[in-house]
């Protein structure tokens, strides 16, 4: 027998699906490839390589599952403000808070915003200055300016608006989402956050808890460039595409026979499938993170740098069917302004156009009807000074703004009291917020639950209400 | 109190019978009424929040059915047909104390409605939902679920295929099979076995030489030998300990980051847990420890302390912002939870807010298991002699004595240094006038003097105090005559221009350098000469003063005075100001304390406890001039005592408890001090002068401190000198604090009798601390009874004091042109230059490249010395473990609806009721309970701790448990599905001694655990879960083994045991995956990635999940790679070992023969023929390996690593 030939299968690695494995497969051609190799052993059993995939997907925890009832949104991009965005600096407007300037309020002086507001599209909402691009949405946005949470303290800030619970003990939103969901693509994870570097608490906050590890979500740091790095081990460094697949064709064949000695095994076939996934996500998800591979006209829309790319790839991560994308502003804690609340404009300046960008992009694709953006963060800042030009951590009421995905446009949403310190009118918590959130991706949040040490756990605890009027 | 949800079943069935009656003949007027004005009005307002379909049930109230509106929810009925006008449902709807419906009163109309409705009887034809309410759960009923039982051994099952049970167990197993008409899968064979049984005792792979040992060996006891050996090896111990660690929850810091408490010792647990199974511990002793490990035994082992991490090494959340209360009640739910649900199998968590609603828990039973958890405190503590604690703490001592040593003689010698740098005063000057230059058009150039520090070689610190000096504002300039000629410089060039380029500007500005270089070289000998002789004369207060006071004396009491200002001491005191910090209206004093606690700052970074001086927590006393009138020192009258009648004291006079600290650098500055001279503190008379409001008893102590900043952070060495009544005493620091420490000296009395102080004021030392305490009559019961403590007389002298003779000689012949004012200007400048803080003290670090070669080499003999204290001090081993004590025993209230702030029914510390057939037996201890709770626990009388732990190790055997919730034993759980089995191998596992190893032994010797892991279509048509265990359970490795076998199947396997953990991902990293750090924050990827269990929670089983991201990392890691360059590095290690055979006969190896090596490595057998050829196959047309790749041989040895093969266990 002649064997030379059985591996002589050479492929760029870098052509864009050059390497799924049923084209390798073909070009080994000739009767004898890659598929005669397998058959080698294979032909001791019963044909497994044509009945792997189908009992692989039902055994695949991230299969996409039916909602509860018909979704408004089918993913979310979550634009994290982390370190706590003022709400009346951007969106929650404040005259009062001029002819209060100087008085004693909670925590300070009140000090009016520096930032001029305008009223912007037919809704006429109020933004200020410092989203010139976003501004021109203003159709596009539903501003909740009636938010409150629990604690003024990063780390138990972060932990609530992520998972619930101001305690690291519980799932995260998106763990929670590809739980209740799955995810539409099998070669890219169904949570992916992006962040250049890590925000406070890092991942627990996406992490799964006590859901299985699958959901947990998959870290991207968004400042390296290179798409084969962006996740780990996606690259292989020492074989080429070809080499790569002759060697897991090896390893394929001993995993058929191993198989065909034991009769039938779901995980074994599994664990089969599952390489052959983990091959070709080495290229498609390279792909996905190439914003290189975007028109010049797409990327000049979002602009440069690292929160601009992140929005870019978010809507290519959505685009391929992931279910949820976070997106954090930046490592650490960027829009802690306690020193100075002009550095909001450095923050709003890097991001105002990407997210503008990524509105108008997904309409244009006509996505953004089913895909929910979310912006905030973990909670506002006083609308009393802190020192002299700075604001403190403020939690008794703040804004978040969603657009897209089943809510209303042009809509303000609750209110805080004249002077942005407490909220309300329509006050909403973040557990209503996360019952919105499911509700618009067609969960009933009282319905996903999993059964974990006794009881059936839920994102919203005993907690959350639906905030019907914010639905379209 | 009627509360619907406490209704028992019966009750509620005969409500519902009554009402189906009151349905069954409605009004049809009545009923169109309800239809049209009220049934819309529930549906619309009320529904969302109270019906069977709520999200969440607001206040157990169900509006949708009559029913729940007549039995009402937890604040009793809506509505009372016999008073309907006291409805709380009308009184709601008109928003009478509660207000509903919240988002808004419904209008007058639909009220009216409503109040008809309820006088017509309320009709209401709903009928009540078929939905499961939440009943208060019927203890008695509930309380005979299978596992509160106590398990009793039953008779072993007859069986018909007698010769296959090998172990009593198996008859249990085979008993069922045969019910269902299943057979057994025939034994595996025994490569199979011998691997299966590797990795389920010691987490390794078997060798070849094992297998092939075992294979041949014809003894009947083969399998026995091999099973034996396995359990005394010690890396069972590593295997199963990671199986407990699991349920421990262990992780060795916090999910979060912010003040997080992190685990540094936390591998004490892990070690002991190991070293306990590997001794094989019984299970009951194996617990106890690990919750009372403490309070076990007399005098408690050490090592035992480390046990308690089980619970001290627990998850501790944020308590900040008022959130205390709430996360020390999630902690005690972690560690109610890690012990209930992984020791006992029951979900009692689940009553932290409410009844269980399956189980026999309340919430009083959880508030009184989280009382013992709340009388429980962390500690960190020793896990071994005391001895050795002592001679640590000896060397510790020796240690910080040499640091000293070597501290002080470096400053010491940096001091002397400091007249030489006079040299570089141009080099600094010029310098910082580039600086300054620069920053005109760099202002935001934050290197700058870094920058020009390194370009120039000169010090940075020093550079920055120049550029401050030159730089600073015209008026602070203009008081400094020697700067005049820098100051018309300044004053005439551009001060916007960066002019460092122009040469002409350098040269002026060095000129002006060098002539004020010159004036200091002029004005420092004198300054030597005269200091040489007999010290200098600083001490100007002012012109007044100089007159009474001695030359080379600087009185303190009179530094309070205010030359300019005219603030009168008492206003002055009264300011805070005053009190915060020094400045010109109160030279010298860098703090006054009026009163303060036992412990107190006595200075910047200097805490001291004067507990044992008898100061009380109270605030009184103060510095005091009770001379009110008179201007000037502070000063006390003595006005009670005949002997001191009358007496205004010249000094500083104090109440009790108060304390006056001064910045001897300030004195220094001002150019009261000489930088580098030796003092004498002196008091001529210190004691009671006056005792205004005490009773004739009075007594005090009155303490003087000497102390400097801290020379180094962890270096506590700020106290010089500490003095208590005129005598030096021992101090001591602790923690960072310090205190008076061995004999303090007899009180003082209000008896006329004084004391003196005289004290050696060392160079460095920067801070005087005067200390007043009432003492009372011992410590800790001071009285406020020392009322005019003075310092009399208080004043610093230089040493040696010049000899007034010749002083007054020297005044009276001097020549009259010796300015006063002009000698000071000199010794301010001269301080400016060389004290502290000066312009040329070069702080010791950086001195020590110019020290004179002697200097360089006595500093490297004093290092040397200390470098081997330190060795010696490293070389005593204290190891600490984080562990329990015993806090204040409490008994926590119940906390409603888990609220912290609302505190219901206190819940005596006990075991859950249902331990105590339903009566509560509250322990009488006043220790935290943890001593009974680990007795009720580690108990032949509790039902549950054997079936629990018997459970777990069969499952972690067969790969599911015959209870297959192994942390729920509770009504939700799984019931057993052998439940004899279960109870036979609790009982026996209880009379061997609780012995583990016993317990293993007999599931590893058993037919059942020996069969084949084969499918068999006929068996999994009758039973496809295996429930019965026709089969073994083919089972993935858990990552830990999975990595371990990797590492051993490459010869690359570092075996060591325990230890501080490993950064697992540290490519150097070859131990066993157990010693890998775990973090609760960010847990390594590799464990992540494959199915880890979150350290933050406890973990009944590791979920299999198989995703795309684990195979890339076998397809692509370094991990991966490195293994399989490993074992191919180990092939050739091997084929190129010399062959013992002939020479003339050694073949060359073939590519046959290492696959072969190859798979007895990695698989324990043999390759087939077609494996043989499809190796062959590969390597021969595997493309030439590129010189950064794999080569073909490690190509293979990566798939070979890769298959399923290698990560299943049949």
């Amino acid at each position: 027998m002649n064997l030379k030939p059985l591996f002589a299968t050479h492929v760029d690695p870098y052509l864009p699906g050059a390497c799924s494995r049923r084209q390798v497969l073909t070009r080994a051609g000739a009767g004898f490839g890659m598929l005669g190799l397998r058959s080698l052993l294979a032909a001791e059993s019963p044909a497994t390589l044509d009945k792997i995939p189908i009992s692989a997907a039902s055994n695949n925890p991230l299969a996409p599952r039916p909602a509860h009832f018909p979704p408004r949104a089918k993913r979310v991009i979550f634009l994290f403000m982390n370190g706590g965005p003022s709400h009346v600096d951007t969106f929650d407007y404040k005259p009062a808070l001029k002819e209060q300037e100087g008085k004693s309020g909670p925590g300070g002086k009140f000090m009016p915003s520096p930032f001029q507001f305008a009223k912007y599209g037919q809704s006429g909402m109020e933004i200020s200055e410092l989203y010139p691009h976003l501004s021109r949405h203003a159709d596009d946005l539903c501003v909740i300016r009636s938010m409150h949470t629990t604690t003024p303290n990063h780390e138990p800030g972060l932990f609530m608006m992520n998972s619930g619970s101001q305690q690291p003990i519980r799932p995260s939103l998106g763990s929670w989402l590809t739980y209740g969901l799955g995810s539409e693509n099998q070669n890219l994870p169904g949570f992916v956050v992006l962040c250049p570097g890590k925000p406070v608490v890092g991942p627990a906050l996406w992490g799964n808890s006590f859901l299985p590890g699958i959901y947990q979500g998959t870290h991207i740091n968004n400042s390296k460039i290179d798409p084969r790095q962006v996740i780990g081990h996606l690259n292989n460094k020492h074989l080429n595409a070809g080499d790569q697949r002759q060697l897991l064709d090896l390893l394929q064949a001993m995993n058929d026979r191993h198989l065909a000695d034991r009769g039938q095994d779901v995980e074994l076939e599994a664990r089969i499938a599952s390489l052959e996934m983990a091959y070709r996500m080495q290229f498609e998800a390279q792909e996905a993170f190439d914003v290189s591979r975007e028109e010049e006209s797409t990327r000049t829309l979002y602009g440069e740098g690292e929160f601009a790319n992140g929005c870019l790839i978010a809507r290519r991560l959505v685009e391929r069917g992931v279910r949820m994308v976070q997106l954090y502003y930046g490592a650490g804690q960027p829009w802690d302004a306690h020193g100075d609340i002009m550095d909001h404009k450095r923050d709003a300046l890097k991001s105002d156009q990407a997210i503008a960008a990524l509105l108008q992009d997904l309409k244009s694709r006509g996505m953004l009807e089913e895909t929910l953006i979310l912006w905030g963060g973990e909670f506002g800042r006083t609308p009393a000074a802190q020192g002299a030009k700075g604001r403190d951590h403020h939690h008794t009421g703040f804004t978040v703004w969603m657009a897209g995905g089943g809510v209303k446009g042009g809509l303000t949403y609750g209110a805080t009291d004249d002077v942005g310190v407490h909220a309300v009118e329509n006050r909403m918590d973040v557990h209503d917020l996360h019952a919105t959130i499911l509700h618009l991706m067609g969960l009933d949040h009282t319905k996903l639950t999993y059964r974990y040490s006794g009881r059936d756990f839920r994102l919203t605890d005993v907690h959350g209400t639906v905030t019907n009027a914010i639905l379209a | 109190m009627s509360r619907f949800i406490t209704l028992s079943v019966p009750v509620l069935m005969s409500l519902i019978a009554a009402s189906s009656t009151f349905a069954a003949e409605p009004d049809a007027a009545a009923i169109e009424f309800f239809e049209t004005r009220i049934r819309p009005v529930f549906v619309e307002h009320c529904q969302e929040c109270h019906s069977s379909s709520a999200a969440l049930l607001k206040g157990g109230l169900r509006l949708d059915h009559r029913e729940g509106l007549l039995s009402g929810g937890d604040s009793g009925p809506a509505i009372i047909l016999d008073k309907p006008e006291t409805s709380p449902l009308l009184k709601a709807l008109k928003y009478d104390g509660i207000e509903m419906p919240p988002k808004g009163r419904l209008s007058a109309q639909i009220v009216a409605d409503f109040e008809q409705w309820v006088k017509m009887g309320a009709p209401d034809p709903r009928e009540r939902p078929l939905i499961s309410l939440p009943l208060k759960v019927d203890f008695a009923a509930a309380s005979k679920l299978w596992s509160f039982q106590r398990p009793e051994r039953t008779s072993l099952p007859a069986v018909q295929q007698s010769d296959w049970p090998q172990q009593e167990l198996d008859r249990f197993i085979l008993a069922r099979l045969e019910q269902t008409g299943i057979r057994p899968s025939p034994q595996a064979e025994r490569r199979i076995l011998i691997r299966r049984a590797y990795f389920d005792v010691i987490g390794l792979p078997p060798t070849p030489e094992e297998v092939e040992a075992f294979v041949n060996d014809p003894s009947p006891q083969a399998y026995v030998t091999v099973v034996n050996r396995l359990l005394d090896s010690p890396h069972y111990g590593e295997r199963w300990g990671r199986h407990w660690l699991d349920i421990a929850r262990y992780g060795e810091d916090q999910a979060h980051t912010f003040k997080a408490r992190n685990y540094p010792q936390g591998f004490r647990y892990r070690d002991w847990v190991v070293e306990s199974l590997n001794q094989d511990l019984p299970y009951d002793r194996f617990l106890s420890e690990q919750i009372a490990g403490d309070l076990l035994g007399s005098p408690s082992d050490p090592k035992r302390m480390a046990a308690l991490g089980m619970f001290a090494l627990g998850p501790v959340y944020y308590q900040d912002n008022g959130e205390q209360a709430k996360a020390l009640a999630d902690e005690w739910d972690d560690r109610i939870d890690t012990l209930t649900r992984g020791v006992l199998g029951l979900t009692i968590s689940c009553a932290r807010c409410h009844d269980h609603k399956f189980d026999p828990i309340t919430t009083a039973d959880y508030y009184a298991l989280a009382g013992v958890f709340a009388s429980s405190d962390y500690q960190e503590r020793p896990i071994v002699a005391k001895e050795v604690l002592d001679q640590k703490a000896a060397a510790e001592s020796v240690l910080k004595e040499q640091q000293l040593l070597v501290d002080r003689f470096l400053d010491q010698q940096a001091r002397q240094l400091r007249p030489a740098l006079v040299t570089e005063i141009p080099q600094y000057w010029t310098a910082a006038w580039k600086a300054i230059n620069h920053q005109r058009t760099k202002p935001d150039d934050k290197q700058l003097i870094e920058r020009i520090a390194k370009e120039e070689k000169l010090s940075e610190l020093l550079l920055k105090r120049w550029v401050d000096y030159l730089n600073a504002t015209a008026e602070v300039r203009q008081q400094r005559p020697s700067l005049s000629a820098w100051n018309e410089w300044v004053s005439r060039s551009d001060s916007k221009q960066d002019l460092s380029g122009d040469a002409a500007a350098l040269a002026a500005v060095q000129q002006i350098a060098v002539d004020f270089q010159a004036h200091v070289v002029a004005i420092l000998p004198r300054r030597e000469q005269r200091f040489a002789e007999y010290g200098e004369n600083f001490a100007f207060v002012n012109e007044a003063d100089r007159a009474t006071v001695d030359p080379g004396i600087i009185p303190l009491g009179n530094l309070f005075d205010d030359p300019q200002g005219g603030i009168a001491l008492s206003a002055a005191l009264s300011t805070d100001k005053f009190l915060s910090a020094a400045n010109e209206n109160s030279l010298g004093v860098d703090r006054v304390v009026q009163g303060w606690g036992k412990q107190t700052q006595i200075a910047k970074g200097i805490n001291f406890d004067f507990s044992q001086l008898g100061s009380d927590q109270r605030a009184h006393g103060g510095v005091i001039n009770d001379g009110w009138d008179n201007s000037g020192a502070i000063r006390t009258q003595g006005q009670r005592f005949a002997a001191n009648s009358g007496r205004t004291e010249q000094g500083i006079g104090m109440h009790a408890n108060a304390l006056i600290t001064f910045d001897l650098d300030e004195l220094r500055q001002a150019g009261l001090m000489p930088a580098d001279q030796r003092f004498v503190f002196r008091v001529d008379r210190a004691g009671l002068n006056d005792d205004t409001f005490g009773n004739g008893d009075s007594s005090a102590h009155l303490a003087v401190i000497v102390s400097r900043p801290h020379r180094k952070g962890d270096v506590f060495d700020g106290i010089i000198a500490g003095y208590v009544n005129g005598q030096l005493v021992k101090t001591v620091e602790n923690d960072q604090v310090y205190y008076f420490s061995g004999e303090i000296p007899p009180l003082l009395k209000a008896d006329g009798q004084f004391v003196k102080f005289e004290i050696s004021i060392p160079a460095e030392a920067r801070y005087l601390t005067l200390v007043s305490t009432g003492a009372g009559v011992g410590p800790g019961e001071n009285t406020i009874s020392s009322d005019h403590t003075v310092f009399s007389g208080a004043r610093l002298e230089c040493d040696p004091l010049p000899e007034p003779q010749a002083v007054v000689a020297a005044t009276a012949t001097a020549e009259p042109a010796v300015d006063l004012q002009q000698q000071r200007l000199e010794a301010k400048l001269l301080s400016e230059l060389f004290y502290d803080q000066g312009l040329l003290a070069l702080p010791s670090k950086e001195a020590e490249t110019k020290l004179p070669e002697q200097a360089k080499q006595q500093l490297v003999e004093m290092r040397g010395e200390l470098e081997r204290v330190k060795k010696n001090f490293d070389g005593i081993q204290v190891l600490m473990a984080h562990s329990l004590t015993e806090g204040q025993g409490r008994n926590l209230p119940i906390y409603l609806q888990g609220n912290p702030t609302k505190p219901g029914g206190v819940a005596p510390r006990s075991m859950p009721i249902v331990f105590t057939e339903g009566t509560r037996l509250p322990w009488a201890t006043k220790g935290s309970g943890r001593a009974e709770l680990a007795a009720a626990i580690a108990s032949r009388d509790n039902p549950l701790t054997a079936r629990v732990i018997v459970n777990r190790v069969w499952r972690s055997h067969f790969g599911f448990g015959l209870v297959r919730t192994p942390s729920n034993f509770g009504q939700l759980g799984d019931r057993p599905t052998h439940p004899e089995l279960l109870d036979h191998l609790a009982v026996h596992f209880m009379d061997s001694g609780w012995s583990l190893k016993t317990l293993h032994r007999e599931i590893l010797l058993s037919a059942t655990y020996q069969q084949q892991s084969d499918f068999r279509r006929d068996a999994a048509e009758i039973d496809p879960e295996n429930l019965l265990l026709w089969r073994m359970n083919r089972r993935r490795l858990e990552v830990e083994p999975w990595r371990d076998a990797m590492l051993a199947v490459t010869g690359e396997l570092d075996r060591t045991m325990g230890g501080p953990s490993v950064d697992l991902a540290a490519s150097h990293n070859r131990r066993r995956t157990l010693y890998a750090f775990i973090s609760r924050h960010q847990l390594d990827d590799l464990l992540r990635l494959f199915d880890f269990p979150d350290p933050n929670i406890t973990s009944d089983k590791r979920s299999v999940t198989t995703v795309p991201l684990q195979q890339l990392f076998v397809l692509n890691s370094d991990f991966m790679t490195q293994r399989a360059k490993a074992l191919i590095a180990r092939l050739n290690a091997t084929t190129a070992q010399p062959s013992t055979a002939p020479t003339t006969e050694v073949p060359t190896t073939t590519v046959a023969e290492q696959i072969r090596t190859l798979f007895g490595w990695t698989y324990g057998r043999q390759p087939s023929e077609k494996e043989l050829r499809l190796g062959e196959a590969f390597l021969a047309t595997a493309s030439g390996s590129p010189a950064a790749g794999l080569s073909p041989w490690e190509r293979y040895a990566l798939a070979l690593l890769g298959t399923n093969e290698f990560s299943f266990i049949d």
